[in-house]
């Protein structure tokens, strides 16, 4: 091999990408040129240094907190902007929608979500705690919510890990949304089944997802966990925010056994009323057994190459025979982490859990005329909490208001006294 | 991660905690990254905040056809990278601006002496980083100081494989040409 034949191949000798034969090639010309050597051995610090770099270097606390400062400012500010231009619309809007609903009776409530700004269900409730959208902010939705689901719709990640929920809320359009909780359950099967599979041998992954709205929190919460643990699973983490005045909301994440995830999923949808759920199926079978084929492969390889030790007669050999073992004990355990990885989420499913605490519950067998009472009750209070802002944004307003009477009160004087003053000149 | 799918759906809706339990896991990330292609720690704060804020802007365009952590490293690099082609001038760090940001963190474990010593080795190799062209940069501090793979960091510059490799290989001369040039690397080294 000649110097810059090594040179070509440094970066792939550092980043350990080169064949053995290449490796050995490259050693050879170490032993022989010390240039090269001494080339290779700083370009292997740097590249060591460069590594540590960021060794205790973390983003300042206060970099998220900021970020999302910025952020609720900037939709506070472009919130106003477009209220001012949907207010008016949304109350007329839903005025006539409520009428609308009501009369047309069935289902009542679950049409009402589709008046903008009328009764409140989970994600429509002002909220500013947990700043959560209000669903009378028609630019909002303009903007980001029906063009994005489109556009998550199309480009579901095609990694192995296919989840998709059941919609979060009812279709818009449906003048009679069939009841809130809809479960979906997809199985993803591997490209061509093998007829050796069988159902015993099958690796599947299952997964959870539950949202849930309730009127008495802390019961259910309660409930809950003892769910949880009755069926021997246990809390991985939760994340609850709201508190005082605010309603409460929660994200559970738990593990259950993969044996008890359904009879799980039925008691927990029975705690409170469910807005949306779904169980995933992942099937990692394929990718399991050739995995592990290639563990016991390396674990043969190994083997022998330990055989070998005893016939070894030089120095240099033992000392490839040793770095030889190192890298099929990298490969082992490469293996049996990713083996022993699936292993765990295979016999614990991964459940995901959001409760959120409202004033009234998503209604599922109410009588027509309770939900029509609810309904009404429900879009007043919209309509005072936003004839009540509207209040406080034109008496905020008021320094412009004035400043532009005066400008206008001003203009209108000069204008008055040049014509006045023309007329005058005319008769004289 | 399930969970991460399930926030950015709600995050889409304008869910802003959705959202920062999204983007927390990669604040680290996201801020080393800008730390080091600006090289010093108010810019990389400043940068990583407008990285941050640029991805809530644009969440709709992520599709999911790349990873979560790509999408966003994408982000923070062009962000980085835009800011410092404005700045085309000022390119290179002076010593002066990197001793008054203070990159360094304390580690109890060392004495003052190697403390002391492990900063000026950093400080020189920020700012020979500092001095590579920000493309070069870029690909540098994807691959070596992040330590993601090549495959990745394509998709995070956009260009195909090969002309990652070949640039992270010249970044690679070109910052051992820039250091060598100055002081040896071996003598500053502690095991």
């Amino acid at each position: 091999m000649k110097c810059d034949s090594f040179q070509e191949y440094l970066d792939g000798y550092l980043d350990g990408s080169l064949s053995e034969l290449e490796n050995e090639a490259m050693r050879a010309h170490m032993d022989s040129c010390g240039a090269c050597k001494k080339i290779y051995e700083e370009q292997k610090q740097l590249l060591e240094a460069l590594n540590d770099l960021d060794d205790g270097v973390h983003a300042p606390d206060d970099l998220v907190a900021n970020a999302m400062a910025r952020i609720h400012k900037e939709r506070g500010a472009s919130h106003k902007k477009s209220w001012w231009i949907a207010g008016g619309l949304a109350a007329a809007l839903c005025l006539t929608l409520g009428l609308g609903t009501l009369l047309l009776g069935g289902g009542a409530k679950s049409a009402a979500p589709a008046a903008i700004g009328s009764a409140p269900n989970n994600s429509g409730i002002q909220d500013t705690a947990s700043g959560y959208v209000d669903r009378s902010d028609f630019a909002y939705m303009e903007e980001a919510g029906a063009d994005a689901d489109n556009g998550w719709a199309d480009g579901t990640a095609a990694d192995d890990m296919k989840m998709e929920a059941a919609a979060e809320e009812p279709a818009p359009e449906a003048a009679e949304a069939p009841s809130a909780a809809e479960d979906s359950l997809m199985t993803q099967k591997s490209a061509e089944p093998s007829l050796e599979k069988t159902q015993a041998a099958l690796k599947i992954i299952r997964e959870a997802n539950l949202t849930m709205e309730t009127e008495q929190y802390d019961d259910d919460m309660q409930a809950l966990r003892a769910l949880v643990e009755e069926n021997a699973g246990f809390i991985t983490s939760n994340e609850e925010w709201g508190s005082g005045e605010y309603t409460r909301h929660m994200i559970l994440n738990i593990r259950v056994p993969a044996s008890s995830l359904d009879s799980f999923m039925e008691r927990a949808k029975a705690i409170g009323s469910v807005i949306s759920s779904a169980i995933t199926e992942t099937d990692v079978t394929d990718r399991y057994t050739d995995t592990d084929r290639r563990l016991k492969a390396y674990q043969k390889q190994y083997d022998r190459v330990l055989d070998m030790m005893d016939q070894a007669q030089t120095v240099d050999e033992l000392i490839q025979i040793e770095s030889e073992l190192s890298r099929l004990e990298l490969n082992i355990e490469d293996c049996q982490g990713a083996l022993n990885y699936w292993d765990e989420r295979i016999q614990y499913s991964s459940v995901t859990i959001y409760v959120d605490e409202v004033k009234r519950a998503a209604q599922e067998d109410q009588p027509l005329g309770l939900q029509m009472q609810n309904a009404l009750e429900d879009s007043w209070e919209t309509f005072t909490e936003n004839a009540k802002e509207t209040l406080v944004n034109t008496y905020a307003a008021l320094p412009y208001i004035v400043t532009w009477l005066i400008v206008l009160v001003i203009v209108g004087g000069v204008v008055l006294i040049v014509v006045l003053t023309r007329r005058r000149k005319k008769r004289k | 991660m399930e969970a991460d799918m399930l926030n950015l759906k709600r995050a889409l809706r304008g869910d802003e905690r959705a959202f920062e339990a999204l983007i927390s896991p990669y604040a680290d990330a996201t801020y080393r990254l800008a730390l080091r292609m600006m090289g010093n720690e108010q810019d990389a704060a400043d940068m990583a905040q407008e990285a941050l804020l640029r991805a809530w802007r644009s969440l709709s365009s992520y599709k999911g056809q790349s990873r979560f952590s790509t999408w966003l490293y994408r982000i923070t690099t062009n962000v980085c990278l835009d800011e410092l082609r404005k700045r085309k001038n000022n390119q290179n760090m002076s010593i002066q601006e990197m001793e008054e940001s203070g990159m360094e963190t304390a580690d109890p474990a060392e004495t003052p002496e190697q403390a002391l010593e492990r900063g000026q080795l950093r400080q020189e190799l920020q700012s020979a980083i500092g001095k590579l062209n920000e493309e070069q940069r870029a690909a540098l501090v994807l691959r070596d100081v992040q330590g993601l793979p090549y495959e990745q960091i394509a998709e995070i510059l956009n260009l195909n494989l090969n002309t990652v490799k070949s640039r992270i290989s010249r970044a690679r001369g070109a910052l051992r040409a820039i250091l060598t040039g100055k002081t040896e690397l071996s003598g500053k080294r502690h095991v």
